[in-house]
This record gives structure tokens, sequence and C-alpha cells, in this order.
């Protein structure tokens, strides 16, 4: 049988589509969390409480010092280094190399506006953890009617 | 003269038993780098979210267990994951050139470094060339 060339049409298609999703691990972000393509390092994973939403990201073996956590309007950024672990005399021979390490950027869209001034974040067992308080944009205000 | 090497290999299924706990839980295989040095292996295994006291590390009948367990406990509902933290499990048998008895381990950052000297006999002996 001699393949149609159109196949070979949708081949091409299939195969950018995989270049284009590749990156995207699990499921594809929710509504809101727009993933702005920028960096795929680190993994994370966000929650939303009643006040905040939480931001976790796996990052083993980054000194803490190394990591830059900004948020300006909706966009949370990190960036940070994994550097090698060799604290004595150079590797002679590696057996394994599993692990990454280098520089790393990551920016991703929050799915609401945050309290920026009162961002917190932690970072334990090679975990960081970020607090976002959300704006109390939600609760109504009361707005005096003036009658004439 | 065969030339023998002193390895961590990983173990098969076959010779341990994947950790039985009753529970359908899910473990993961932590990445990890092996280099060799001159008197010894060094293991660094990436290890997030694991605190110090839910990390067991067991050296048994030569094959090196590290299991561990990270607890999920970020609050509120989930909305986006691209991890679910599991907990890790990994095998490696040693071979019989380590000294078994003498692993040191470290646990920093999340990450798991594991010194496994080279038995006394398996450190390569620089040989004194005599000139006549």
């Amino acid at each position: 049988m001699i393949k149609a060339p159109v196949w070979n049409d949708i081949e091409t298609l299939w195969h950018e589509m995989d270049k284009a999703f590749t990156g995207l691990r699990f499921t594809p972000p929710v509504a809101g969390l727009v993933d702005q393509a920028f960096g795929s390092y680190p993994s994370i994973r966000l929650h939303e409480g009643p006040d905040a939403l939480y931001v976790e990201a796996m990052v083993p073996g980054v000194d803490p010092e190394t990591l830059e956590l900004s948020v300006v309007r909706r966009t949370l950024t990190l960036a940070g280094e994994k550097r090698p672990l060799h604290t004595d005399a150079e590797p002679k021979v590696f057996h394994r190399k599993e692990r990454s390490e280098g520089r790393f950027e990551r920016r991703f869209t929050l799915p609401m506006e945050v309290d920026t001034d009162k961002v917190g974040a932690e970072y334990a067992d090679g975990m960081l953890r970020v607090t976002l308080p959300k704006l109390g944009q939600d609760t109504p205000k009361p707005i005096s009617i003036r009658t004439a | 003269m065969n030339e023998s090497n002193v390895s961590v290999a990983e173990t098969t299924q076959a010779t341990t038993a994947a950790p039985t706990n009753g529970h359908a839980e899910q473990y993961m295989s932590p990445p990890v780098d092996i280099h060799e040095t001159a008197d010894g292996f060094v293991l660094v295994a990436d290890l997030p979210g694991v605190p110090q006291d839910n990390l067991q590390v067991s050296v048994t009948n030569n094959v090196l267990t590290v299991r561990g367990h990270a607890p999920q406990n970020l609050p509120g509902k989930a909305r986006y994951q691209e991890f679910q933290l599991a907990s890790v499990f990994r095998q490696f048998r040693l071979h019989n050139a380590l000294d078994a008895d003498q692993v040191d381990a470290e646990l920093k950052n999340g990450v798991l470094q594991l010194r496994i000297p080279k038995a006394k006999a398996a450190v390569a002996r620089q040989i004194e060339i005599k000139v006549a």
C-alpha cells in the first residue's frame, strides 16, 4: 500500500503537538493557572485554602540561600541553583548520574491576585512552601447611599 | 587474572521483596548519583519532603535499602499538581568488596549522601618499584 501524503502531514502534525506539550507532565494546568511556558523546573503544586494560596516546589539539594522568589501581580517567579554536592576530591568515576544540577528559573501565573506584601516562604527537607494570602476583595464593602 | 568491578548495582525484584505494608501505597524510586572515589563509593539521592525521622537506611545481606516517607501536609484543596509526594524506596546490591558496616549517612536539604568505604583488601595499594 502506498502511503498517502495526507498521512505524512498528520504524522507531522502529531509530532508538532507532542513537541508543543513537552513539559506538561501531569494534567494540563487548571483554568487560571496558566503556565507561561517559562521553565519546567522545579515541579510545583498549588493548593487553595479559604484565605490563601499555597505553592509548594520540589527543590532538593538547592541551597535556600540561592533561592530567589518574587511575586509581581499574578506572576510568581522562582529561581535558584542546584549545585553539585561533591565536597571532597573530584569524583573519579560516575556509575550513575540521574540527578540534575544547574541554574533554573520558572515563572507561572497564579489563579488570582494575592497580597504581595504578605507572601511568606519556608524551606524544609528540600521543599519550598510559599503562602500567598488572597486579597480581601471578595468581601463586599458596604457603600452608603446618600439621599438627596 | 580476572578484572572484577567493585560496584553498587541496583537489585532486581527477584532478590528483594517490594515493601509490603498491607496498603496500596505508591512508592517512587528516587533519582541517585553514584560515584567512586579512591577509598569507596558515594551515593547521593534526592529525597524531597522526607524528614530525617521518616527515613530509614539499612544494609541486610549486602542489600542497601533506602526507604522514606514524605508527609502530605500542604493545607487547602489541590488545584494543580505536577507531583505527588509519595514514599520513596530503592535498593542496591553492594559488592562484597565494600565494607557494609561502615556506611556513613547524611541528610541535608532533602538530599541523602551515603559513603560506603571499600573493604581494606579492595583498596588499590601502590606498589613501590625498586630499581635494581
